[in-house]
């Protein structure tokens, strides 16, 4: 007993040291402040960890940019002629054109404030899983083109795609830009963002495009980023068992989507 | 010999299944996991934040255009 840190109290028995005693306080302590700080959660990264595969693996995004694709032409034709542009085109016509000449960050911040005034409108249709399945329906939310989220508005993922459309046009580069889909701790639901990464002279800035108005700069935040995509690609935030280097072939990825 | 001939070509053919098997588990895995994905149903809406920080004139006036130009098109 006498090799051990501690006295023998009036009973006898063995007491540990101040020192000792304070080791499951300090313990707590530390639990406490690693959970605190998984709450806030790390901002976003620009990088290939949690690459999943090529974008077109996601049906509905796939379905999305299939539909942009064929739409964009007439927004083409609206930039060059006001005279052929729709009514729903005429104020984004506006924008673009005089959004051209600007900074970068001056066009994050138009094209996400013209967005964001748009009609709020929820799009989730019921589906079944598939014809033949008993299961209960699911509910989808369909990701808008720029087009349809002109006519008739849309929901948070539209107000994300919509803005990235929007800055591909300006000119920022696909790599530069990613609709980021997280779990918003304080609200309890999910919630769509877009992500820019803006490299300047100093450092790399990652910027997130609030439908709320604001713009958040790599900073905690309350966010746990579940995946996102881009034109190119998918990352997935979280199965980090099932997520592969982007080295991984891609002709192991079409084998299983053919 | 032998014996480390029919050896040697046991690991080499256990080796060769061995990397097939884990191929077709991958592939799986991320198909499932972009399903997955999928189902999640993203709906939030936000109102404009008071923390939002303020425009300045250039682009107020830009946006202010835009609006102004949707607004008189809804009108006729």
């Amino acid at each position: 007993m006498g090799n051990l840190p501690g006295n023998l109290n009036a009973a006898g028995a063995w007491r540990p040291r101040r020192a000792f005693a304070s080791i499951p306080l300090l313990l707590a302590s530390l639990i406490a402040l690693i959970s605190l700080s998984a709450t806030a959660g790390e901002p976003y990264r620009f990088d290939a960890t949690g690459y999943l595969g090529e974008a077109g693996l996601m049906p509905d995004w796939a379905d999305t940019m299939n539909r942009e694709a064929a739409q964009s032409a007439l927004l083409d034709v609206c930039l060059a002629d006001a005279d052929v542009c729709p009514r729903y085109y005429r104020g984004l016509r506006h924008l673009l054109l005089r959004a051209e000449g600007l900074p970068p960050k001056k066009q994050i911040t138009l094209v996400s404030r013209y967005v964001n005034k748009k009609r709020y409108q929820d799009d989730r249709t019921a589906r079944l899983a598939s014809p033949l399945s008993e299961e209960p329906l699911k509910y989808r939310s369909r990701w808008a083109t720029v087009e349809e989220f002109m006519r008739r508005g849309g929901d948070c993922e539209d107000y994300a795609t919509t803005k990235y459309y929007l800055l591909r046009r300006l000119g920022f580069s696909a790599d530069q830009l990613r609709i980021v889909i997280t779990w918003e701790r304080g609200e309890r639901g999910y919630h769509a963002v877009l992500a820019v990464h803006l490299p300047s002279d100093e450092a790399t800035e990652v910027l997130l495009l609030e439908s709320d108005d604001t713009i958040k700069r790599g900073r905690r935040h309350r966010y746990r980023f579940i995946y996102s995509v881009n034109e190119e690609s998918i990352w997935d935030h979280e199965a980090k068992q099932t997520s592969v280097s982007r080295k991984q072939p891609a002709s192991l990825i079409k084998e299983t989507s053919t | 010999m032998r014996k480390l001939i029919i050896l040697a070509a046991s690991l080499f053919a256990a080796s060769a299944w061995s990397d097939t098997a884990t191929v077709k588990i991958y592939s799986l895995d991320v198909m499932e996991r972009v399903q997955t994905l999928e189902l999640i149903d993203v709906t939030a809406e936000k109102s404009p934040s008071a923390n939002a920080e303020g425009l300045d004139a250039e682009l107020q006036a830009i946006l202010d255009e835009a609006v102004a130009i949707e607004a008189t098109d809804e009108e006729e």
